[in-house]
């Protein structure tokens, strides 16, 4: 398994980048930690002829706080989301991906960036971004614009980006109090894994009530995209949290999704499983939402 | 002596005089850091894969996509035009499609019938892998696709697809003793039960492969194998060459486990292409073809029946089992029925073994072969039995403990088995008894249940044996040199070797330089594998540091003017034991000085007649089952192995580790999946499909505890194989800790949530 040829660019700027983008466009692909893109090049799955490397543009490295709301940098690598503090104390359930995601070596490299940017459906950030219900920054030599991760999939391997666009920024508001998040996944083995199943789920209560304001549950592994749980979100909205209503958002989540059989899992194990991790997860949502 | 740090010498046995066992020893058995440690992590060490020659051209082999298809015309004029390329090679061509066999059945390099997906079609060289592997593709080759059979368990079905023209059953070996039906019969519990290992794939970390280079008719190689005399001897033959012509070297190795024991294909390939280009040529195997082509543990179907008395005794074994090499003859079912056949007492028994071909690629060795597969069936099957008569499964086995070999003809006793002990103190050392009880007590309420399991074995060899030399070269500084044939392959051979040599002669293990595994230059010794490679080397090694100590003695006695009888060998100096106050020191010595070096020649000595020589062991372990996920968590493993003497108790626990993790990996990860129903080809044929236990699939408590037992007859380094047996009960014992935990008896590997899960539902409904 070899490379296919290409040609390597490595822009200092994202003006420089977006530049280069828009000359070659379809013939380009953004190159950040290369753990996915550089395994489907040996593959021959895609064979771009020009790689555009965001390596050496250092302001999409950056993890910031404005007002309530994180941003990070699209080439932030998964090894610092795993272990930043930061992150643990604001979104514990990106910081949870962000640690299951392959191993030590893997981590070291790939992006949060190119892990949204693959769009694989058994990706380990997607899920907790969307159950926070991120944006992502995106810009091209057009301009830019701002997009809901929500409206980003398309199915696996695609997104809403166009040919000369890349992702520099992901948003996500800071949850406040009474707001908590959990992600778990499963797979074969405890590391180095393709997800079986993967859930997050978001939870706001009423300040007054503890009740259900808010509720987000985002399914990995079961469909071509990662996908909301709208059924077991609307179980959970305006009841007060507990154990059995979990179980009855838990079911209903397993009806949500429509999980394929491959040589890696069963569709009836996977439906189990997103029942599992729905209820484990929003029990993990409700303590942080719980913890004041 | 400055190369020496004064510790106590074994007295010198007289010519003619075999020496004892060590009485105490002062560097063999410690915890020592490997000798090439530095070279392996700092990256200095040079492996196969890392030589580079200058005007050195790679190598590409071209592998039929198909599990089962014809080659009807192969068109390489399209791989000839890419700019650099060298040279092509493939089928029909009578002198580079060389004939090949795979034990009788004969075939050729490039097959016109492949018989499984990834046999060589073709092959070429250029100046670049990027070019080779172009060229490769470039070549047009016209496939008549046939019919497969990938699934052992239907190739004896009338209709399956033949493999080879006389059909697809290779053999059937039988074996009896007693009467089984008598056995039963006696028996007041009969159990019989079918049991299934998946087929697992070596994939060592170096890739299989090798450089090639022509020196006038001289070839060299540099192989990444287990045995550089194995290599030698089949290019030899396939090529036609005297065995002086042909040198492999093999200094480092990453890895093998039994799948570089033998001699490949591109091995062949790679020294015709360098023939053909006038240059060298390097070829090493893409990761996808190796699992594909470089062997595996062959898929096992077993049933077992087995009877048993109120009191624990065994009263008959019956065992069948089919099995496959894959394509060709490999060894499909081999060795699988011999622990049926000798680990525990038993009068009556008989066992069936028969192997056949599918269109899958040939097994090889994999460390224990067969042997970890029978002690699924078997020690799942003594746990049954434990349960059936309300006894507890260590009393059971230690019930039935033989002190000599019932499967070998005329009974020969082991020279020493520590088989009981290896129970006792497992289950001592591991706290059996009150874990067995805190699993029996847990309430079956929660969803995470405890369980704790156990398994025993034997090896099959282990005891090593001739032939081997080895040369130990004194120089008169003191400093030595120890040369053999012998591969490392990570195993620690060489630092072991260094620590028998310094044992012997007082010297500092690191004034020792050790050269191995060439042909051209260093000893004959058989492949290091079997858990054979300390047991036959420590000996010779020792042999030959005798001979120079004898041959410094007798030195000593002309200049002394002195007997021989009345010198003493201390390390540093010789010295008369009649008049203490005459001494020479070893680098005063006139003789060592004039000549340079001193040499000892060693020998592998034979092996103790109607006696046999093997190591056992037994292993306990604690799991976790999740039993709403189906997940299993392993908390801990406790290995008690009898190998004999303990060499370097580093590389003991270093075993121990990395056979657990192996076994782990049998248990609950590991499977080849091929696509049977549709097109036969391997599904997962990369590290991301194929799971093997990551580090945190694997307890960080792995405990290793030595059951030493002298053995003064097996050899005289007193020690026994523990390669392999460290991986022959592992993964039995996980299935036996998981049927503590939740009840479920898993017959068929591996162990992985997707199967607990459904196994666990079916539990539920069942009530
Ligand atoms: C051994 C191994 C194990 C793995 N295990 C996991 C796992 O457990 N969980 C998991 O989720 N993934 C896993 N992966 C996949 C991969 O590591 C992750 O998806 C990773 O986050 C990808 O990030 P990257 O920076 O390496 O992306 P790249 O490979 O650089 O890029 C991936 C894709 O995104 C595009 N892209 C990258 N950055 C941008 C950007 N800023 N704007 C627009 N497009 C962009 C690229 O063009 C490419 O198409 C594994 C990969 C390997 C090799």
């Amino acid at each position: 398994m070899l490379l296919p040829k290409f040609d390597f660019h490595e822009p200092a700027s994202v003006e420089e980048a977006c530049q280069v983008m828009a000359e070659f466009k379809e013939k380009a692909k953004p190159l950040a930690g290369g753990t996915d893109l550089m395994v489907n090049m040996k593959k021959k799955i895609v064979s771009p002829e020009q790689i555009v490397s965001l390596g050496r543009i250092d302001t999409l490295k950056d993890l910031s706080r404005e007002n309530g709301t994180l941003k990070i940098g699209a080439c932030f690598t998964v090894a610092d989301l795993a272990v930043s503090e930061t992150v643990q104390k604001l979104v514990s359930a990106l910081g949870s991906g962000g640690r299951a995601l392959g191993s030590p070596l893997v981590r070291n490299l790939a992006t949060i960036g190119g892990n949204i940017g693959s769009a694989r459906p058994a990706a380990d950030l997607p899920p907790s971004l969307m159950a926070y219900g991120a944006r992502l920054s995106i810009e091209s030599s057009r301009g830019s614009r701002e997009l809901d991760i929500e409206k980003f999939f398309k199915g696996p391997g695609m997104t809403a980006l166009a040919p000369d666009e890349v992702i520099t920024a992901i948003h996500v508001d800071i949850p406040g109090p009474g707001a908590g998040a959990g992600y778990i996944n499963i797979g074969v083995r405890r590391a180095q894994d393709c997800n079986i199943v993967n859930v997050a789920s978001f939870l706001a209560l009423d300040e007054k009530d503890g009740a259900v304001k808010t509720a987000r549950i985002v399914m990995g592994s079961v469909g071509p995209t990662p996908m909301r749980a709208p059924t077991a979100e609307k179980v959970l909205v305006g009841s007060r949290p507990d154990a059995s209503l979990f179980a009855e958002a838990a079911a209903a989540a397993e009806q949500d999704c429509s999980p394929i059989l491959d040589f890696r899992g069963s569709a009836e194990y996977r439906r189990a499983m997103v029942g599992v991790l729905t209820r484990r997860t929003l029990e993990i949502a409700l303590k942080e939402a719980q913890r004041g | 002596m400055y190369y020496t740090e004064g510790l106590p010498v074994p007295e010198t046995p007289s010519p003619g005089e075999t020496p004892g066992p060590w009485e105490r020893t002062d560097v063999v058995g410690k915890p020592r850091p490997r000798v090439d440690a530095y070279e392996r992590v700092s990256g200095t060490a040079v492996y196969p894969s890392d030589i580079v020659l200058p005007r050195m051209l790679y190598g590409a082999i071209l592998r039929c996509p198909h599990p089962h298809a014809q080659v009807k015309k192969v068109d390489t004029t399209a791989a000839e035009a890419p700019p650099r390329v060298r040279a092509v090679i493939g089928p029909g061509d009578p002198k580079t499609d060389l004939p090949w066999s795979f034990r009788d059945v004969k075939t050729t390099l490039f097959p016109k019938t492949c018989r499984f997906e990834g046999e060589p079609v073709a092959a070429v060289a250029a100046e670049t892998l990027y070019q080779a592997w172009d060229a490769a593709g470039a070549v047009r080759v016209d496939y008549k696709v046939l019919p497969h059979v990938s699934d052992e368990r239907r190739a004896l079905e009338k209709d399956a697809p033949k493999v080879h023209e006389n059909g697809n059953k290779l053999k059937t070996d039988t074996y009896s003793r007693g009467d089984v039906e008598k056995g039963f019969f006696e028996a007041d519990v009969v159990l019989e039960q079918h049991y299934r290992t998946e087929a697992e794939v070596h994939t060592p970390l170096e890739l299989h492969g090798c450089v090639a280079n022509w020196d006038g008719d001289v070839l060299t190689i540099w192989e990444s194998t287990q045995g550089v005399y194995a290599v030698q001897s089949r290019v030899a033959e396939v090529l036609g060459l005297p065995l002086s012509k042909v040198r492999v070297i093999g200094h480092y190795m990453g890895g093998g486990f039994g799948s570089k024991l033998q001699t490949s294909r591109y091995s062949i390939v790679a020294a015709l292409l360098a023939k053909k280009t006038g240059r060298p040529v390097k070829s090493f195997l893409p990761r996808e073809a190796t699992f594909l082509a470089m062997g595996n543990r062959p898929p096992s179907n077993m049933t077992l029946k087995a009877g048993v008395k109120k009191d624990g005794t065994l009263t008959a074994l019956s065992f069948t089992c089919l099995g496959t090499g894959g394509a060709y003859p490999a060894g499909g079912t081999s060795l699988v029925d011999w622990q049926i056949r000798d680990l525990y007492l038993c009068p009556h028994v008989r066992t069936e073994c028969t192997d056949v071909y599918i269109n899958a690629g040939p097994a090889r060795p994999f460390r224990a072969p067969g042997h970890p597969q029978c002690s699924w069936a078997l020690e799942q099957m003594l746990d049954a039995l434990a349960e059936a008569i309300g006894m507890d499964p260590v009393a059971l086995r230690l019930k039935n403990v033989p002190d000599y070999s019932q499967g070998r003809e005329g009974n020969p006793p082991y020279t020493t088995t520590g088989l009981k002990q290896c129970f006792k103190e497992g289950a001592r050392r591991f706290g059996w008894e009150k874990a067995r009880r805190k699993t029996a007590g847990q309430e079956k309420k929660g969803h995470l249940r405890r369980g704790v399991g156990m398994a025993g074995s034997v090896w099959f060899v282990g005891g090593g044996g001739p032939p081997s030399t080895v040369i130990l070269k004194l120089f008169s500084d003191g400093s030595a040199n120890l040369n053999m044939g012998a591969s490392d392959i990570g195993t620690g051979t060489k630092t072991v070797m260094a620590m028998v040599a310094a044992e012997e002669l007082g010297l500092r293990p690191e004034m020792i330089r050790i050269e191995h595994a060439d042909t051209g230059t260093t000893q004959y010794a058989t492949p290091s594998g079997g858990s054979k490679t300390v047991p036959t080397e420590a000996p010779t090694v020792r042999d030959a540091a005798v001979q120079v100590k004898r041959r410094l003695l007798q030195m000593a006695a002309e200049e002394m003017d002195l007997p021989v009888e009345d010198l003493r060998y201390t390390g540093d100096d010789i010295v008369s034991r009649s008049r203490p106050d005459r001494r020479i020191r070893i680098v005063d010595i006139s003789g060592l000085k004039r000549q340079g070096v001193v040499v000892g020649v060693g020998h592998r000595g034979p092996n103790p007649e109607k006696k046999t020589v093997n190591p056992f062991c037994a292993q306990f372990c604690e799991v976790e089952v999740n039993t709403r996920t189906g997940e299993l968590r392993i908390l801990r493993f406790l290995s008690t192995n009898e190998s004999g003497r303990v060499m370097n108790r580093l590389t003991f626990d270093s075993q121990v580790i990395g056979g657990v993790t192996m076994g782990i990996g049998l248990a609950a990860t590991e499977m080849r999946i091929l696509d049977a129903n549709r097109t036969g080809k391997m599904v997962n044929r990369n590290w991301h499909d194929y799971k093997l236990p990551t580090s945190l699939d694997v307890p960080a408590d792995i405990v290793g505890v030595p059951i030493e037992m002298p053995d003064a007859e097996a050899n005289i380094s007193g020690a026994k194989g523990l390669g392999e047996p460290v991986t022959i009960p592992t993964a039995a014992a996980v299935a036996n800790a998981v049927y503590d935990a939740v009840g479920i008896r898993i017959t068929e590997s591996p162990i992985n949530p997707l199967k607990l899960s459904s196994l666990l539902e079916q539990q539920k409904k069942e009530g």
